[in-house]
């Protein structure tokens, strides 16, 4: 407030009569009030009087700025004196909306005009107040209106975009400028396609415009299409689109919807992928899945189930029963149904191996896992399961069981040429003397004066000794070459390892080693593949006597010795040579790698995996008072 | 100047005849190759060698009898036999008629170097 | 005294063969004895004793190509027939280049082995004749003066009485007297017999 300013005298207004102008101003629908340059009211018409509440002789004379609240009130005095010291007027000759102050403290809008009152100095002005109550309801109505509209079009979350006919945009909702990235102002009047479409689709989405503008398509674009984003992203949006016509019915522009899919269809493509992959990787593994409600419901077989088992997907999954019937070989029907009745009635799970025959007639060893949960409604039981076709791996088990047999015999063949000399030896003795006594009867015979036949007795008796001996030799040797298939019997250790003496000996006498063998009376049956063992222990005792023979100074002896252990039977070959070096004991059991001139490398190797093959272990610890000891373990019977 | 002491080779195979003279060679004998007993006991007059390497299985006789040749000739020419299917009782045979050495081909070089330098007198490490 | 008759020894570890050896030999009418290792031959070994080695080669022990060569080693002229069930031809022919009488493979014909052992002692006995002939010579020479030795050296070398006498620096004549004098005591019947009594007395034994 300008407290410094002098109060002016009311003034009569030039050239025409008083009551002329006061009449004039009480006829004006409008309230009418003048101020001097201080703000003060110097006159207050009736439409004033009315508007206001107060009469004319109780407010003229005060600040105009009674008649606003606050903060209008305050601010009104600096308004005036501004544009008394600078010119600059904030509301002469424009007119705006303000809030007004009735008598009683109500407020209501009004619109104000301002404007100088011509040659008067100091300067007043006058003021044109009209209220604006009932109009300002109506556009703030219409106002709510479209911002509720406004807020559905955004809750909606979909794209709105109106373009005219060249493509300009008219308007864009929030979330449209959100898509692309703009503000709306950067928007509105902009070609759309120069600004949000990919360069690339520019000259189609023009054309498209066209033709859907001219009736000759039913929508502008692609029903997904790209946008381009502010920043250089592209997102595909899935657009609905209209024409819109003014009331004349001309088009006037198109509306469009458009929704972001872009994460959906990337989603999309995604379970699209990994349910290709899921199906390659069961067709890779072959490994289908399903998904059984028994007894009743429905039923879920994963394509690979069908390519197993060599039916028609169309014909949809086979119900349980006609499977354990039809599907199953016959010969595993039984088992199978035994298994799936204990699945259901107490352990909840499957975990089977079983042949099925497809139509064609051809078998396949499959491997099914199942587990049996009740039904969320409890009325079945739902049975998720994978089965797996493991025809190719049995076949390669298989191959690689007969390719361990054969490695194993070429192993024997090894050992056995190892022993070569050594056998050759022990077959030989025999024949030797075979036909030295055969040839020395036939000369006692022959000797002038002739032989008593109690004589040629004793020769006899030692050919055939002999003869039994070559034989026994050849029975053992045949039996330890034999290709065959691994066959497990009940052994008792003591007895192989004196079986062996026959095969082992001539090799360690050969050689000029001792061996001697300490057996534990009364060891437990172990189940093992008797050729098998007889060979892990001649490969070790043909291990033992290179050992010694490298070093001359060792005592030439070995110790074959079997004893009872926590774990079964171990039987051990003792050696006194000079033991293992590191480098080489770290290599021990690999294949090819041997320290021997004619070593195959595969001795170790194959005697290890012939032990591991029978649930034992074989190792090597060093002799007390210098030497290795190679051993093995074999676990005892089940139940011995 | 002692003139190279002169070994003949008799052996029908190439391969020997290269691989043998070339060794001889090497030991500083003169080397005269033969592939038949006949070309060589046909030569014989001319030059006597200070060693013979023969095959045992000659063409037109056997290692064995081209040695009985040699001492029924009064000639006690040290004699090596080579035998590429050799058997104990073979070689037995001609140790019994006099060979020198009875070697296993391939195996020839280190035995007939053995053999022959001593008789060259020279130092059969230089071979080795 | 009289001597042993010659021997068949036989070294084999193999029980039977070594028994069946000694019927086969026994019933052809040689003496055997048998032994179950080269040690235990070795051990018994009497270098005075005729007859012949049958020797196994591979055997616990002292193998028999290793008993030919200690055998070699102490001059034992003891003719040896090997007999192997596993031979090869290395092994046979370094058995007969250190001086093998024969190499058989077993089993081998009754006959086959006879013939050899016969040959073999037959070698003994030429050895052992031989030997005898040679330590006679040796001590005959022994019995030599030693200008007789001198003028026995130079005659067997092949010079003329004349160069003999110069080279003593005595008459020819002189040298004719100890010519005749060692011609007498070495028991030659020409210069040849001498030269050859000469070699011989300087062969190793």
């Amino acid at each position: 407030m300008d407290n410094n300013a002098d109060p002016a005298p009311p003034a009569a207004p030039a050239g025409r009569p008083e009551s002329e102008l006061r009449a004039l101003l009480d006829a004006a629908v409008d309230a009418v009030i003048v101020i001097d340059h201080a703000g003060r009211i110097s006159t207050f018409n009736r439409a004033a009087e009315r508007l206001f509440g107060y009469r004319a002789a109780e407010i003229v004379g005060q600040q105009v700025n009674v008649l606003m609240p606050e903060p209008y009130r305050s601010a009104h005095d600096g308004y005036v004196q501004s544009y008394i010291r600078t010119g600059e007027a904030r509301i002469i000759g424009i007119g705006r909306e303000v809030v007004a102050q009735r008598r009683d403290g109500t407020e209501f809008p009004a619109s104000l005009s301002v404007g100088e009152v011509s040659g008067s100095q100091p300067p007043r002005f006058i003021g044109f107040i009209h209220d604006i109550t009932s109009r300002k309801a109506g556009i703030d109505a219409l106002r709510r209106e479209r911002d509720r509209a406004q807020s559905y079009l955004d809750l909606a979350q979909v794209m709105l975009l109106a373009l005219d006919l060249t493509g300009r945009i008219a308007m864009i909702n929030r979330k449209g400028c959100e898509i692309v990235g703009y503000t709306e102002t950067e928007l509105l009047g902009r070609d759309w396609i120069e600004w949000c479409v990919p360069e690339a689709r520019r000259d189609a989405a023009r054309a498209g415009l066209q033709s859907f503008i001219a009736g000759t398509s039913a929508q502008p674009d692609d029903a997904e299409a790209t946008v381009l984003t502010r920043d250089g992203a592209s997102k595909l949006i899935a657009w609905h689109a209209t024409l819109v016509r003014d009331e004349l019915g001309n088009i006037v522009g198109t509306l469009s919807s458009g929704e972001d899919v872009t994460e959906r269809r990337r989603a999309e493509q995604a379970l699209v992928h990994s349910e290709s992959l899921l199906r390659s990787a069961q067709a890779i593994a072959k490994l289908g899945n399903y998904e059984v409600y028994v007894p009743t419901g429905p039923a879920f077989w994963s394509q690979e189930m069908y390519r197993i088992l060599g039916l028609n997907p169309k014909q949809g999954p086979v119900p349980i029963d006609v499977f354990t019937a039809d599907v199953v070989h016959p010969d595993d029907r039984d088992r199978l149904a035994r298994e799936l009745q204990r699945a259901f009635n107490e352990s909840g799970r499957l975990d089977l191996e079983f042949r099925i025959v497809r139509p064609d007639g051809t078998s396949r060893e499959v491997h099914s896992r199942a587990q049996f949960q009740p039904s969320a409604d409890g009325e079945s039981t739902v049975i998720t399961g994978t089965l797996h076709d493991i025809t190719d791996r049995k076949l390669a088990e298989a191959e690689v069981r007969q390719g361990q047999e054969r490695l194993t015999h070429v192993g024997r063949l090894a050992t056995m040429g190892e022993m070569a000399t050594g056998l050759a030896h022990e077959i030989n003795q025999p024949l030797t003397a075979i036909a030295t006594y055969a040839q020395a009867a036939v000369r006692m015979i022959d000797s002038p004066g002739g032989t008593e036949t109690t004589e040629l007795r004793e020769p006899l008796v030692q050919i055939t000794n002999q003869a039994l001996r070559a034989g026994e030799v050849i029975r053992r040797l045949r039996a330890f070459v034999k290709n065959r298939a691994t066959r497990t019997e009940t052994v008792d250790l003591n007895r192989l390892i004196e079986d062996l003496r026959v095969l082992a000996e001539p090799d360690t006498r050969v050689n000029d080693v001792r061996l001697s063998i300490d057996l534990t009376p009364e060891l437990p049956a172990v189940s093992a593949d008797p050729v098998q063992i007889q060979q892990v222990l001649l490969n070790l005792i043909r291990n033992a006597i290179d050992a010694t023979l490298e070093a001359p100074a060792a005592p030439r002896e070995i110790l074959v010795q079997s004893t009872g252990v926590a774990d079964g039977v171990e039987v051990a070959v003792v050696d006194r040579a000079g033991g293992i070096a590191p480098e080489i004991a770290a290599n021990l059991f690999n294949p090819f790698y041997t320290t021997k001139a004619a070593g195959t490398g595969l001795g170790l190797a194959i005697s290890r995996s012939i032990i591991r093959a029978h649930r034992g272990k074989l190792g090597h610890r060093p002799t007390p008072g210098g030497g290795t000891t190679f051993y093995f373990t074999l676990p005892p019977l089940p139940g011995a | 100047m002692r003139q190279a002491a002169l070994i003949c080779v008799v052996d029908p195979d190439p391969a020997t005849q290269r691989s043998v003279g070339a060794l001889l060679r090497a030991l500083g004998a003169e080397v005269e190759v033969y592939a038949t007993a006949r070309e060589f006991l046909a030569q014989l007059p001319s030059a006597v060698p200070v060693c013979v390497v023969a095959e045992s299985r000659l063409p037109d006789m056997t290692g064995i009898a081209l040695l009985q040749e040699l001492r029924a000739r009064g000639l006690k020419i040290p004699t090596i036999l080579l035998s590429a299917d050799a058997d104990v009782s073979g070689a037995v045979q001609a140790m019994r008629a006099g060979a020198l050495d009875f070697i296993e081909k391939p195996y020839i070089d280190r035995a007939l170097v053995t053999q022959v330098a001593p008789i060259l007198d020279v130092d059969d490490h230089r071979a080795h | 005294m009289k001597e042993k008759p010659a021997t068949v020894f036989v070294v084999d570890d193999d029980d039977a063969v070594r028994t069946s050896l000694r019927l086969l030999l026994k019933s052809v009418g040689l003496p055997v004895e048998t032994f179950a290792s080269a040690q235990e031959f070795l051990d018994g070994f009497d270098a005075e004793r005729a007859g012949c080695l049958v020797l196994d080669i591979r055997m616990p022990g002292m193998s028999g190509l290793e008993l030919q060569q200690r055998l070699n080693e102490i001059h034992a002229i003891v003719p040896i027939v090997f007999i192997t069930g596993h031979g090869d031809v290395p092994m046979a022919v370094e058995a007969m280049q250190h001086g093998a009488v024969d190499f058989i493979q077993k089993p081998f014909r009754d006959q086959d082995l006879i013939d050899r052992i016969n040959q073999a002692l037959e070698k003994d006995r030429d050895n052992r004749a031989g030997l005898k002939e040679r330590d006679a010579i040796r001590r005959r020479m022994q019995q030599l003066t030693p200008r007789e030795r001198e003028v026995l050296d130079l005659v067997t070398q092949g010079k003329a009485n004349k160069v003999i006498a110069g080279d003593l620096n005595v008459s020819q004549r002189t040298v004719e007297i100890h010519r005749a004098r060692v011609m007498e005591k070495m028991g030659a019947s020409s210069l040849a017999h001498l030269v050859r009594m000469v070699i011989e007395a300087g062969r190793a034994s």
